[in-house]
């Protein structure tokens, strides 16, 4: 696997441009509606009614992001495993999916508070973070 | 000497640039700042464009997803375009040399010569319709910004001549 992928130095570049693509409309989505729950964006909708609507473009993010990221991790799987700023952007992922689906599902149906919306844009902007930081830290080569 | 390039070495070995060049961790979150807003004010881009195409939130009139979302997208832009000159001016003697820099930089101003065409006609029209050259506004700014996305993350591919930079004595 990691020999496809290494063999043109294109595949990488594009694999990333299409998680780029991906995390803007997985990331972007939720955002949209974390910022509807907070600043009352688009009045006309309610935060679930407009969850709904998000829900086919997140997921669509959502497999585009896995799909390219596990591609870009396959192509040098022990660089990244080894790398904490990876490491922790895999915990934080799994937390920040765990929550989307669950307490901020919830949350949105209650109409409970803006704490939730907080914590679920916080959690993407660690996901994001850990992404970056991956390339700016050296792992034990 | 151009003064373009002249302007780059100078700018780029003023007080801010270098400070962020010489830093082990800010350069990182300016950049990751840079992709927080890109994700989540991008995102909002993505979806004005898709309601113009009629493929989302069509219970909304589109004049009110535009409107609504004018303002964070503003804020938005602001704050990634500050990330993206605070980059940019960091190394701007290798960008000056970088093509897919320049190619980004010129989808930009396309995408700022789209807004003066479609602007009137289309962003702040009165009605709650859509008006008809909607689609064809929101397919041309989905392709040039997935255009500058692509060319954003080709410009760290383009390799620096080392030959020619005259700053990096200065490092």
């Amino acid at each position: 696997m990691a020999e496809l992928l290494n063999s043109s130095p294109m595949v990488f570049p594009v694999l990333e441009c299409i998680h780029i693509f991906g995390f803007i409309l997985l990331a972007g989505t939720v955002a949209l509606i974390d910022f509807r729950v907070l600043f009352a964006l688009l009045p006309g909708e309610s935060p679930v009614e407009l969850a709904e609507d998000m829900l086919p473009w997140n997921l669509a993010g959502l497999g585009l992001a896995l799909t390219s990221g596990s591609l870009l991790f396959a192509s040098d799987p022990d660089h990244y495993y080894l790398n904490r700023a990876f490491q922790i952007k895999m915990a934080v992922l799994l937390i920040a999916l765990g929550f989307d689906h669950t307490i901020h599902k919830r949350a949105l149906r209650s109409g409970s508070g803006k704490l939730v919306p907080c914590i679920s844009l916080a959690l993407w902007m660690l996901v994001i973070g850990g992404g970056i930081f991956i390339g700016f830290v050296t792992g034990p080569e | 000497m151009n003064p373009l390039l002249e302007f780059a070495q100078w700018l780029q070995c003023t007080d801010i640039p270098t400070a962020l060049r010489m830093s082990t961790y800010v350069y990182p979150i300016v950049l990751t700042t840079h992709l927080i807003g890109i994700a989540f004010f991008g995102g909002m881009i993505f979806i004005t464009n898709l309601r113009l195409l009629g493929v989302t939130l069509r219970k909304l009139p589109a004049s009110k997803v535009i409107q609504s979302l004018r303002i964070p997208k503003q804020i938005g832009f602001a704050i990634v375009a500050t990330c993206g000159l605070l980059m940019a001016s960091s190394k701007a003697e290798e960008y000056y040399y970088n093509w897919i820099f320049w190619t980004k930089m010129s989808l930009l101003a396309l995408i700022g010569i789209h807004g003066l065409v479609f602007g009137r006609s289309v962003y702040r029209s009165p009605g709650d319709g859509v008006p008809p050259q909607a689609k064809l506004a929101a397919s041309l700014s989905l392709i040039l910004w997935t255009g500058v996305m692509i060319a954003g993350r080709g410009i760290g591919y383009v390799e620096p001549p080392l030959d020619k930079l005259h700053a990096l004595l200065l490092r």
